[in-house]
């Protein structure tokens, strides 16, 4: 009963913890975005601006919560659900520690995170389609198509991983790399994996459904409130969650000296999410024609190649 | 070969010209923009300005050239001609450097600064840099009258004005002066501008000196104006004009180009007279009289209520007008039924109107266009003096008397557009002009004989006229067997004589009289034309709705079967005799006045409704030659009248008087119109059909509308919606078809680079030709008389031992709404009666004098004027100036000097 | 070769994490305005201290937003305007009317401070546009130049002007 409980603290608690750490991205990108550009950024509320984040939940939360009249109701709400659901339940198998994690060795933990990412898909979908407008139409068409071409290699890349481990389990996975991180026998996985993780996130420089010069705000273009406020922390959270899942497969988990391994992870996220908002400073958007290539004609083979190599050089003995 | 066209080649351009052309006409029609100062289109070349300067080749092996000056030399068959040469771009450049030496620097307080051919033309040239840095001349102005203001810093010496005033117009109070650096256009000393042309100086100059008075005192850019097509309503010629507007004032009148029309010019009355829209005479709002003298304002839907109260009743006629449109006259014809529908004009004026109906649309005589009437070789003057009934008429007739014949230009060799020389030919060579009046005209001093008679001799001798050319006519010996043998000898050798004749004076016998000589004319084989004069802007609109005159309606009212009379757009005091009409209307029970001026009737009524004059309404007028022309709404303003026709059909509807859902919009009211009455199924494309579409139509804001988001924002920052007018083929807002020169609708001409009233050239099919986007009215009435026989004359008044006075109408004054103008009213004369030297030496009078005339149980108030054409036992009354009861005239009467002093 | 041009990128960028920041800390810390800074809009005055404006509208017809709008007074001779307004809420400081001014009488000043709660009150009549001075010019008079009469001057009393002629005169 107790552990049931302390399960179930624990559940809250870091999925709660993912919630705001999500949303104190949103500060956090903004502030580094700042000093990227040779700003400052947002600093006016709070000490050093750190209360912006609840400023601008207090705004979220008291703008119009407005459904067009010519949306289709009920999928229109609930495409902001199904995305900050499904980003949100990926969490569910992410061991942090080797104590902390909800349940971070559930058998088919990779296999879960992939489902949940896929699912995702649908929230976006559902809410181009409901909406009833052009811009947010095409918002979505894209960003199916973009899901699906990249899902297919994103899936190729971690099987490296699976081969070398030999279970789906991701604290598993991270047990493997007590001795070596995966980033070293696995780093042409690892490539395809974290741009596939980029676009999954639909993070710039592949935010192609968003598409602001042109699509207006693609397929949320008709959401306010705080159905907009889901899309916008169910988009950070999918870094978190992205960022999370690569430091498991690639960076060994909380595994390093010295620090706790809790400390560990933190940093090695910390990392990765820095990385994602200095993508979002530093590149542009490539052509729609040119994301569809690099999907197909360059990762695509690239992780089919790293597939095959891993598997040769198990069967010949050397891994 | 094609004998009227010919190719030139204009910087390896091929245009097509005309034979007969110059070089600066032809480039001009085929959109090859040479600059020029001294040409223009109706006034014909000097070749004074030296701007027009382009490089003619002699040959296709010459490479040289010569520099000639374009208006100054006719095109040849294959002629080769530069206008981009450098040499010659050179030579302009530096002509215009030299006009502009002493040229101030007032652009900025220039009225005519935006709209300045001096502008465009320095523009055109590419002239940009001042070099000249020495002292610049200057000179003292005129004070010029109420109309126009002088400047004459700003002249370029390009002569245009003296041109036109002296040579066109035929103005003897105002020239040119001293030479070279001393050169100064103006009067002798300073004085109004006698001409009732003064006006088109305006547009005539090319540059600033002579600006419009009343327009300075409440002045826009012309980019900052709506412009609307409008129809002119102080005369019955209909001249077209644009109205400009801003923020729901009345700003100014411009001419707007009709060449079958008023051509380039308008009369002062058409220009400055539309002042009244703006004056304190306006009836804006609504009206009801209480128990008594006192009289409250209400609302509008009141009013409307109100009026449809009293359609309720048995017993209503309607009393239509010819100053109000066909719109509103039908409108009213049409709630109170054709049968209760009466005219509103004299027994007098009914009758001329209705002959002058009988001859235009029965017998189908042939009608003469004012551009008919200005190439005639031959006219002839019947009745009353043009200059003061039809001012612009005037104008195209004195073209006619000062031209040389065709035949002397043609031996001569002369170009008509080379001005010195066809003028020098005209001395001795003029095409004859004939004038048969009671009084003296102002066309006297150009017309080949000019007699004045009485009105009778006068009927007789259009009728000895007719009988001398055609034995079957019926005849009465002339009583001036010489003067008739003159006149019939002249009008025999031409080819298209015009007769133009007015029965105001004469009455509608004069009518048959020259409508015999035209038929009598027709038989021996000339292409005669008639041209009738009428009093008002819509006399023939409303005569074709077949209205009985207002006499029949005040018997009706004082009989006792009128019950309740509906006034529309007309003061009856100025059209009946006081006391006939105060009995009228002491015994009706409501008396009910639309208006858009306040009159003694809209004071006298017990319901008074502002409606909208014709600048705030979609107007259809038909003018003297059966021209229906179509005026759109020009002034928008939030609180803006009705249209009349609009306030009788929302109270015909709710009275039940018209079938529900009847003119819903203008189209459907002009429709009904045409139903009705088949004489005027022309109406329905008086304008050019209209792209409904908002965004093909033509926008009647500029393109650089200045101040759209702060001109209201004294009362609200938030912007109005913008006006609407769903019944005109025009925008109301900036936004909608871009001006072309081939455009079907254009509001008003402007073109890339002309800002000027010179832009009209880029949307004329040739210069001086037709408008490629017509517009131009539709004739509803055509003929060859052909079949026609001729009249009896009808028995003439006998004469009488008492004064018999005649009514005279002045060009400022006797018409009711430019009267009202304040400019119109500055330059207005005393009303006079008018003597001959032995009447007046007779009655002991001289010229100045007071005298109270009795005509009837009416005394009027006159000042004394001496006429020495006048015949004995004949005075000329001025009619109708402001606040003036209407009068029986042609009357008789006795003059008597009025005792002491006449303060 | 795209993927080190983007790595180059990624590089540059995150060092300027280590650049100063432009941002000036306004209103703790105030810009500096150059004299030409285009901010509120004054009408000024010619060095006689009368109103320079001649309300020869090309302030208006060249503003971009069309928020300027005047009247000439009924006056003939010396052009002043009746009404002068800007409705600084659509105002976007371009600069256009001070360019076109023939005057010199409209001007741009470095002052941008002029925010209000209530968009009516940003409706600026003549009354609060007009200032004591001459602004940026300070000795042009736009009628000691022009051709007109006004005020005191009369014909050939302007710069550069040689005295009325007389057109009765013998001599050429």
């Amino acid at each position: 009963m107790i552990g049931v409980l302390i399960e179930l603290v624990e559940a809250t608690g870091i999925l709660l913890g993912v919630t705001l750490l999500a949303a104190g991205l949103t500060f956090a990108e903004r502030r580094l975005l700042g000093f990227w550009q040779d700003r400052l950024g947002p600093n006016r509320v709070g000490w050093q601006g750190t209360l912006q984040i609840v400023a601008d939940m207090i705004k979220i939360f008291f703008k119009q919560d407005w459904t067009p009249p010519f949306a289709d109701p009920v999928i229109f709400v609930a495409a902001p659900i199904i995305v900050l659901t499904t980003v949100v339940l990926g969490f569910a198998v992410v061991p942090i520690t080797p104590l902390v994690g909800i349940i971070p060795d559930m058998n088919i933990g990779l296999l879960f995170f992939l489902g949940m990412t896929s699912l995702s898909v649908y929230g976006v979908i559902l809410a181009g389609w409901s909406s009833n407008s052009k811009f947010a139409l095409l918002g979505g068409m894209r960003a199916a198509a973009q899901m699906v071409s990249y899902e297919v290699f994103m899936g190729l890349a971690v099987i490296g991983v699976v081969m070398l481990t030999g279970s789906f389990s991701l604290s598993k996975i991270v047990d493997a790399q007590t001795n070596m991180w995966f980033i070293v026998p696995q780093f042409f996985g690892f490539l395809p994996f974290l741009i596939a993780g980029i676009a999954e996130a639909h993070r710039l420089p592949f935010d192609l459904p968003e598409g602001e010069n042109e699509l207006g705000a693609g397929f949320h273009t008709e959401y306010s409130s705080m159905k907009f406020g889901m899309f916008f922390v169910g988009e950070y959270a999918s870094i978190v969650l992205i960022s999370s899942i690569t430091v498991v497969l690639y960076f060994g988990g909380w595994h390093g000296p010295f620090l706790p391994p809790a400390l560990w992870f933190a940093l090695k996220i910390g990392f990765f999410i820095g990385f994602f908002i200095l993508l979002r400073a530093a590149l542009p958007r490539p052509r729609y024609d040119q994301l569809m290539s690099y999907g197909w004609k360059l990762m695509l083979p690239l992780s089919i190649a790293n597939l095959a190599i891993t598997g040769a050089l198990m069967l010949s003995g050397i891994g | 070969m094609d004998l009227n066209h010919l190719d030139l080649t204009v910087d390896q351009i091929i245009i097509t010209a005309r034979p007969g052309q110059n070089i600066l006409e032809a480039c001009l029609s085929a959109q090859q923009d040479i600059p020029y100062f001294c040409w223009h289109p109706a006034l014909g070349s000097v070749g004074a300005c030296r701007q027009c300067a382009v490089k003619v080749f002699s040959g296709p092996e010459d490479q040289t050239g010569q520099i000639v000056m374009a208006c100054m030399t006719p095109v040849t068959p294959g002629m080769r001609l530069s206008i981009a040469d450098p040499a010659v771009a050179q030579f302009r450049d530096r002509v215009i450097e030299f006009v502009l030496t002493n040229h101030p620097h007032d652009c900025p307080v220039c009225e005519v600064g935006g709209e300045c051919h001096l502008q465009d033309m320095t523009a055109l040239v590419k002239h940009d840099e001042r070099r000249y840095r020495f002292t610049k001349r200057t000179h003292l102005n005129q004070n010029l009258g109420p109309f126009i203001r002088h400047e004459m810093n700003r002249c370029i010496g390009c002569y245009r004005c003296a041109r036109f005033y002296r040579d066109y117009a035929g103005g003897r109070d105002f020239g040119v002066f001293g030479s070279n650096r001393n050169i100064y256009f103006g009067r002798a000393e300073s004085g109004t501008l006698e001409s009732e042309f003064a006006g088109n100086l305006v547009e005539v100059c090319p540059t600033g000196v002579f600006v419009d008075k009343p327009f300075s005192a409440r002045f826009r850019r012309k980019w900052d104006m709506r412009a609307t097509p409008s129809i002119c309503p102080h005369c019955a010629v209909g001249c077209n004009i644009t109205v400009q507007e801003r923020e729901g004032e009345f700003r100014r009148v411009t001419n707007r180009y009709n060449e079958t029309l008023n051509g380039y010019f308008l009369c002062d009355r058409g220009r400055f007279g539309t002042g009244f829209l703006e004056s304190d005479a306006r009836l804006r709002g609504a009206k009801r009289r209480q128990d008594g003298n006192t009289t409250v304002a209400i609302e509008l839907a009141e009013a409307r209520a109100d009026l449809a109260a009293r359609l309720n009743h048995d017993g209503v006629i309607g009393i239509g007008s010819p100053r109000a449109s066909l719109e509103a006259n039908f409108a009213l014809r049409a709630v109170v039924g054709a049968d209760h529908f009466y005219a509103g004009v004299s027994d007098q004026d009914a009758a001329v109107l209705d002959t002058a109906i009988r001859l235009m649309r029965d017998h189908a005589m042939p009608i003469a266009s004012l551009a008919d009437t200005e190439n005639a070789d031959a006219a002839l003057i019947l009745g009353d003096d043009p200059s003061d009934i039809a001012p612009r008429l005037a104008l195209s007739l004195r073209q006619l008397g000062q031209r040389a014949t065709t035949e002397t230009l043609a031996a001569r060799q002369i170009p008509a557009w080379n001005d010195t020389p066809a003028r020098l030919a005209a001395e001795g060579h003029r095409t004859p002009l004939m004038i048969a009046t009671p009084m003296a005209t102002r066309l006297d001093d150009c017309a080949a004989i000019s007699r004045h008679l009485t009105p009778n001799a006068i009927i007789a001798l259009a009728f000895a006229l007719a009988h001398r050319l055609d034995d079957t006519a019926p005849g009465v010996a002339s009583d001036d067997p010489v003067l008739a043998g003159q006149i019939a000898g002249l009008l025999c050798h031409a080819a298209s004589p015009v007769i133009v004749v007015g029965g105001n004076t004469c009455g509608s016998a004069l009518l048959l009289g020259a409508a015999n000589l035209v038929i009598a004319l027709r038989r021996a084989g000339s292409a005669a034309r008639l041209l009738i004069m009428l009093p008002e802007v819509n006399s023939v609109g409303l005569g074709l709705l077949a209205a009985k005159p207002l006499s029949a309606a005040l018997a009706a009212m004082t009989a006792g079967t009128a019950k309740r009379v509906i006034v529309l757009e007309n003061d009856l005091h100025r059209r009946a005799e006081v006391e006939a009409l105060e009995w009228a209307f002491a015994t009706v029970d409501s008396l009910c006045v639309l208006d858009h001026i306040e009159t003694p009737t809209t004071g006298a009524a017990d319901l008074a409704i502002g409606v909208g004059s014709f600048a705030d309404s979609d107007c259809t007028f038909v003018n003297l030659e059966g021209r229906a022309q179509r005026g759109f709404k020009a002034i928008f303003s939030p609180a803006e009248p009705p249209q009349s026709w609009q306030v009788l059909r929302d109270a015909g509807l709710d009275a039940g008087r018209i079938a529900s859902g009847s003119w819903h919009n203008h189209a459907a009211l002009i429709e009904a119109i045409t139903i009705a009455i088949p004489s005027l199924a022309g109406c329905t494309q008086v304008w050019p059909d209209a792209p409904y579409d908002d965004m093909q139509r033509p926008a009647t804001l500029p393109h650089r509308y200045s101040g759209r988001t702060a001109v209201n924002a004294d009362r609200n920052v938030r912007e109005p919606k913008p006006f609407a007018n769903p019944d005109s083929p025009l925008g109301t807002t900036m936004e909608g078809a871009v001006l072309r020169a081939d455009s079907a609708l254009v509001p008003y001409f402007w073109s890339p680079g002309w800002n000027s009233a010179q832009a009209v050239n880029k949307y004329q099919s040739s210069i001086g030709g037709q408008l490629a986007s017509g517009g131009a009215g539709i004739l509803l009435f055509g003929g060859s008389a052909g079949h026609t026989g001729y009249f009896p004359m009808p028995p003439l008044v006998p004469p009488s031992d008492q004064t018999v006075f005649l009514p005279v109408t002045r060009v400022f004054g006797s018409e009711e709404l430019s009267a009202l103008s304040p400019a119109v009213a500055a330059r207005m004369s005393a009303p006079s009666v008018s003597l001959n030297p032995q009447e007046a030496a007779r009655l002991a009078l001289t010229a100045g004098d007071r005298v109270d005339c009795t005509i009837g149980t009416t005394v009027v108030s006159r000042v004394v004027s001496i006429e020495a054409g006048l015949a004995n036992g004949i005075a000329g009354l001025t009619i109708g100036f402001p606040g003036e009861a209407g009068l029986n005239l042609p009357g008789v009467g006795d003059i008597h000097a009025v005792s002491g002093d006449p303060s | 070769m795209f993927i080190t041009s983007a790595i180059r990128t990624l590089w540059l960028t995150f060092l300027h994490l280590f650049h100063k920041t432009e941002t000036v800390q306004y209103p703790e810390q105030k810009p500096y305005l150059a004299p030409r800074y285009r901010g509120r809009i004054v009408l000024t005055r010619d060095p006689d201290g009368e109103e320079r404006c001649v309300s020869c509208y090309l302030c208006a017809a060249v503003c971009p937003v069309d928020c300027i709008s005047l009247q000439k007074t009924s006056e003939p001779d010396k052009w002043t305007p009746e009404h002068f307004r800007i409705n600084f809420s659509r105002c976007i400081f371009c600069g256009f009317c001070e360019e076109a001014c023939p005057t010199s009488a409209i001007q741009l000043i470095p002052d941008f401070e002029m925010s209000e709660f209530v968009r009516q009150n940003l409706v600026y009549e003549k009354e609060n546009l007009l200032i004591a001075g001459t602004g940026k010019v300070p000795d042009y008079n736009f009628y000691r130049v022009a051709g007109v009469t006004a005020f005191d001057k009369e014909k050939g009393m302007a710069l550069n002007e040689a005295a009325p002629v007389d057109p009765r005169g013998l001599m050429p």
